[in-house]
């Protein structure tokens, strides 16, 4: 899951290492932690819905998704992102492996261990940030073991299907 | 000066949109005064459509189809029966031919008269008029014809760096800096043709170069009884590419001799042309205390709610009253009879991208949170839900603070910026907020030059980028501690 700012090339990717803690990952190749802050919701708003909420220096914030788009407003200034699908497809894999490219929760596996499959077929659906993304093959192969079941939530890059080209 | 028949406005229709249509039209309800708005197809469900007492649509969304559309304008005074217009600034305000058509059919017009209009809109004529009058004016030299050799030898005698000037307009266009006789030739002739294309116009004149200038402009209102007076001065040195961005009053680090000076100045030049209503003399101000005048804008003008924060009056209100044929009122035509209390900044808040060169963000505002407290005004024609349309200066509003002194003023005017939420296009709120603490601008060393070579104001800093992407992260996560409010609607926010 890449994320843009306007009129900025960088993409950035976020990765949750472990409790507390998320890494910001920039295209340029830099990247940052930030601790988890303590967020204290207040108010919901429609229409919207706007989240408003109190965060760790007692200001007050709010936050509203509209599809692909964030909006936060938060320490004073207002920050607006996007979500860059597009690229979902091309940070999928052509390993032997299909991760999760974001948090999220396992909606759908549609194959077993010893399944065949053809070139970007789907094998599977992870729903996050209110979307469906699309788990798509590689290469055409066979499943050699799905580590995950439906229902189950996963963090970044966890590795759900191990697969094998067809010979 | 003969005296104008009295009459009293009964029905007022403004020739504009946005911002300033409400605005006028909030003095008008104040007044007891109908309104009528006009609007293009792309207005239709406005702000300042729908609060007025009647409506008219005059066209579609290009300006040129309808707020520039005289006829239609004057169409629409006559089906509603307005007896005055209200031109707002920009558009049809400082159009001779059109205060002309509104007094050929004997509707009063809230500006100045079609002469004094058409005067002061030609910089050549209005400089030659103020020199008359005695009013200093930049050293420069115009003519009739574009001989090249003739304006080398002046920009000589007037001594380098010199300024040429398009005559037919500005923004800019058809300007050029020369610093020495051999760029001169090529820079006139590259102003030349600049000019021909943006206003179908290349007369150019040339203009002594003032260094780190600032732009003091000041307040006039004259009535039908030959009075002129002025309201005070505006600091405006704050500008990108001739645009302002943040206007204040009074002008900070401006000794008294000097503003008594230009005051005086300002109003021999009302005076000298008999103006009528509400006008600004702009003067451009050196670093020895030199100043000369620059031009006169025969409208009210963006920036006037600053002074209105200061002298307490409503500016509309006078202008009602001048062209209904009344005097000043007495208490401010006597010596020091306008106040200026406090300190007053006013910023343009607009839905344009700083860090995509200022380039309009239209689309629709999806979500929009005010700033409000006392000492603080927000002059705006949108709100949540409002597009932000690309027909129009992309403006959402002016935020003005007012408080008893500079700092004490530049303090809440920031507060409130930080507190202005706009989801939904970009705007200018953080540059506005970097200007606002750009140490030059709190010890009110301005000029128009201030914002050259300061890029590190147009954009966000990147480590706050990449936080608020953590926050957002953790935010659309499931919370860990879950409240009914939740799951009530639905985990909008759960992964």
């Amino acid at each position: 899951m890449l994320f843009k700012f306007e009129s900025s090339d960088l993409h950035y990717s976020i990765q949750a290492l472990g409790i507390g803690s998320i890494r910001i990952i920039c295209s340029d190749g830099t990247f940052q932690d930030f601790s988890a802050k303590t967020v204290e919701e207040v108010d919901y708003i429609l229409p919207g819905p706007i989240g408003i909420f109190i965060d760790d220096l007692g200001n007050e914030c709010c936050i509203l998704q509209k599809r692909d788009k964030f909006y936060l407003h938060w320490n004073g200034n207002t920050y607006q992102v996007k979500l860059d699908s597009r690229n979902l497809d091309e940070s999928l894999l052509v390993s032997n492996e299909i991760r999760s490219p974001m948090p999220g929760k396992i909606l759908k596996i549609f194959k077993s261990p010893g399944d065949t499959f053809g070139k970007s077929e789907v094998l599977g659906i992870l729903e996050a940030m209110k979307m469906e993304n699309q788990l798509k093959a590689g290469f055409a192969g066979k499943v050699v073991s799905v580590l995950k079941k439906e229902g189950e939530i996963v963090s970044q890059d966890e590795i759900l299907l191990v697969l094998e080209p067809l010979p | 000066m003969t005296q104008s028949t009295k009459r009293t406005i009964q029905k007022l229709l403004i020739a504009n949109r946005g911002e300033i249509s409400v605005r006028i039209q909030k003095t008008c309800q104040r007044l007891g005064i109908r309104t009528v708005a006009v609007y293009s197809e792309a207005d239709q469900n406005a702000n300042f459509v729908l609060m007025a007492d009647e409506a008219v649509c005059i066209g579609a969304p290009e300006p040129s189809l309808s707020y520039l559309n005289q006829e239609e304008i004057l169409k629409a005074c006559r089906s509603t029966g307005a007896d005055a217009v209200h031109p707002g600034y920009g558009f049809l305000s400082e159009n001779a031919s059109f205060a002309k058509g509104l007094a050929d059919e004997g509707i009063l017009f809230l500006g100045p008269k079609a002469d004094s209009i058409d005067l002061m809109g030609d910089k050549i004529r209005s400089r030659d008029a103020m020199a008359k009058a005695g009013v200093p004016v930049v050293p420069g030299y115009s003519s009739d014809s574009n001989d090249v050799n003739a304006f080398l030898t002046e920009a000589k005698k007037i001594g380098f760096p010199v300024m040429i000037k398009a005559t037919a307009g500005g923004g800019g266009k058809g300007m050029r800096k020369v610093d020495s006789e051999e760029e001169f030739i090529p820079s006139f002739e590259s102003a030349v043709r600049e000019a021909t294309k943006a206003f179908g116009n290349g007369l150019v004149f040339l203009e002594k170069y003032i260094g780190n200038p600032r732009h003091i402009e000041f307040q006039i209102f004259g009535d039908s009884f030959g009075n002129v007076i002025h309201m005070h001065e505006r600091d405006c040195s704050i500008q990108r590419r001739h645009q302002k961005v943040l206007e204040e009053t009074p002008a900070p680090n401006f000794p008294a001799e000097w503003k008594e000076k230009m005051a005086e100045y300002a109003v021999l030049a009302g005076k000298s042309i008999g103006y009528l209503g509400a006008g600004t003399v702009e003067f451009i101000l050196g670093e020895d205390g030199s100043f000369f005048f620059l031009e006169m804008n025969t409208r009210l003008q963006v920036e006037h709610p600053v002074t209105e924060m200061v002298t307490g009056l409503d500016l509309v209100e006078l202008q009602i009253q001048i062209a209904e044929g009344k005097e000043l009122p007495a208490p401010l035509l006597e010596p020091d009879g306008v106040p200026q209390n406090g300190h007053s900044m006013e910023v343009r808040v607009y839905a344009e991208n700083p860090a995509n060169q200022f380039l309009p963000s239209i689309g629709k505002i999806e979500w929009m949170k005010l700033p409000l407290s006392r000492g603080l005004r927000l002059d705006t024609g949108v709100e949540t839900g409002s597009e932000v349309s690309i027909y129009y200066d992309p403006m959402i509003g002016k935020l003005i603070a007012h408080a008893d002194d500079r700092e004490t003023c530049r303090k809440k005017l920031l507060s409130a910026l930080k507190k202005f939420v706009i989801f939904g296009p970009i705007t200018n709120i953080n540059f506005l907020q970097n200007i606002l603490q750009e140490p030059d601008f709190i010890d009110g060393k301005v000029s128009t030059h201030f914002l050259n070579g300061k890029d590190h104001l147009i954009y966000q800093r990147e480590d706050d980028k990449r936080e608020a992407l953590s926050l957002i992260f953790q935010l659309v996560q499931k919370p860990k501690v879950a409240k009914s409010i939740w799951e009530a609607i639905g985990n909008a926010f759960q992964v």
